[in-house]
């Protein structure tokens, strides 16, 4: 019986398996966010950074998955 | 009359303050249960509700030494997960690149099961999707109850009372509002929860790597507008994209 520990972890390497692009450019979105945090970087810097990173890394995902449709 | 003022105040304030918290956990346990079935969810908001309390129980007071920006970080990453996954099949599935699902016959399935109660198998997302926000918001208003009570002596019973009658507040509206939301399409229901979910992600996840928020709070609901535009622009630009 699978437990839902194994539940869980499949459905979020599901997003790995459906497209690491998407996963790589919002963890790398994440981690530049902190560094420009770090550097003393603003919010009105930072958190637009930080949205347009998911954003182009999703609309990105979608546009490939489009391209590779049969 | 000093006291009554101190104590109505102060009950006033852990209200107020947990009422905003308690909305957003409803928010998302509401949009949850909705696609994924109430029964999951609801357990995930008891199985969270029954934590929160044994944590306060266990170690009251020092629960303002959790560090929050941890919890943030890692809760936020994982609706991040969820919502960018969900609102990237949503925008396919509106562009007609994923087929949409026949949402007349998974309701009435989803419904039958649910009205039998014979819905097979434990529904790990809609389970943790609730514990998630409930754990998250529920640490919250503790540390709303703990700085209210740090405002003064006597202050934790009203405190605690103001954030109790809040959460009751809460629950009743959700008791009032769930019936209207099932008759919503089930994929516009998921692609309302993928821009809710990545939403909440990317403001917590801000939250934890130190971003101050324009705003403040209020930038929830610019982060909701952005993810829906991103919707709206990304589903005819898959579109243009098939077509290539």
């Amino acid at each position: 019986m699978r437990s839902w520990l194994t539940t869980i972890l499949d459905e979020a390497w599901s997003l790995f398996i459906d497209d690491i692009g998407l996963a790589i450019g919002a963890t790398a979105t994440v981690i530049l966010t902190g560094a420009a945090v770090v550097i003393g970087e603003p919010g009105v810097i930072t958190a637009p950074l930080l949205f347009l990173g998911l954003a182009s890394s999703l609309l990105i995902s979608v546009w490939r998955k489009a391209r590779r449709r049969d | 009359m000093t006291d009554w003022v101190h104590i109505t105040t102060g009950a006033g304030a852990a209200f107020l303050a947990s009422l905003v918290e308690a909305v957003e956990a409803l928010t998302v346990v509401l949009a949850v249960g909705s696609v994924r079935g109430w029964r999951d969810a609801l357990n995930g908001t008891a199985a969270a509700i029954g934590t929160l309390a044994v944590l306060v129980l266990a170690f009251g007071p020092a629960l303002a030494f959790i560090p929050l920006r941890i919890v943030q970080v890692v809760v936020g990453s994982l609706l991040l997960l969820f919502g960018l996954r969900w609102l990237r099949k949503a925008i396919l599935r509106a562009a007609g690149v994923l087929p949409l699902h026949d949402e007349d016959a998974a309701f009435a399935k989803t419904r039958a099961e649910m009205v039998g109660g014979a819905r097979r198998g434990f529904d790990a997302v809609a389970f943790a999707a609730a514990y998630k926000i409930v754990m998250l918001e529920g640490i919250e208003v503790v540390f709303i109850v703990i700085a209210v009570a740090a405002g003064g002596s006597g202050l934790m019973i009203p405190a605690a009372v103001g954030a109790v009658s809040a959460a009751i507040f809460v629950v009743m509206l959700g008791l009032i509002v769930h019936r209207p939301l099932s008759r919503v399409p089930e994929n516009t229901l998921k692609l309302a929860v993928g821009v809710m979910l990545s939403a909440f992600g990317a403001f917590w996840v801000g939250e934890g790597v130190g971003v101050e928020w324009p705003g403040g709070d209020a930038a929830l609901f610019a982060l909701i507008a952005g993810f829906a535009a991103l919707v709206v622009t990304g589903a005819p630009m898959a579109r243009l994209a098939a077509r290539r």
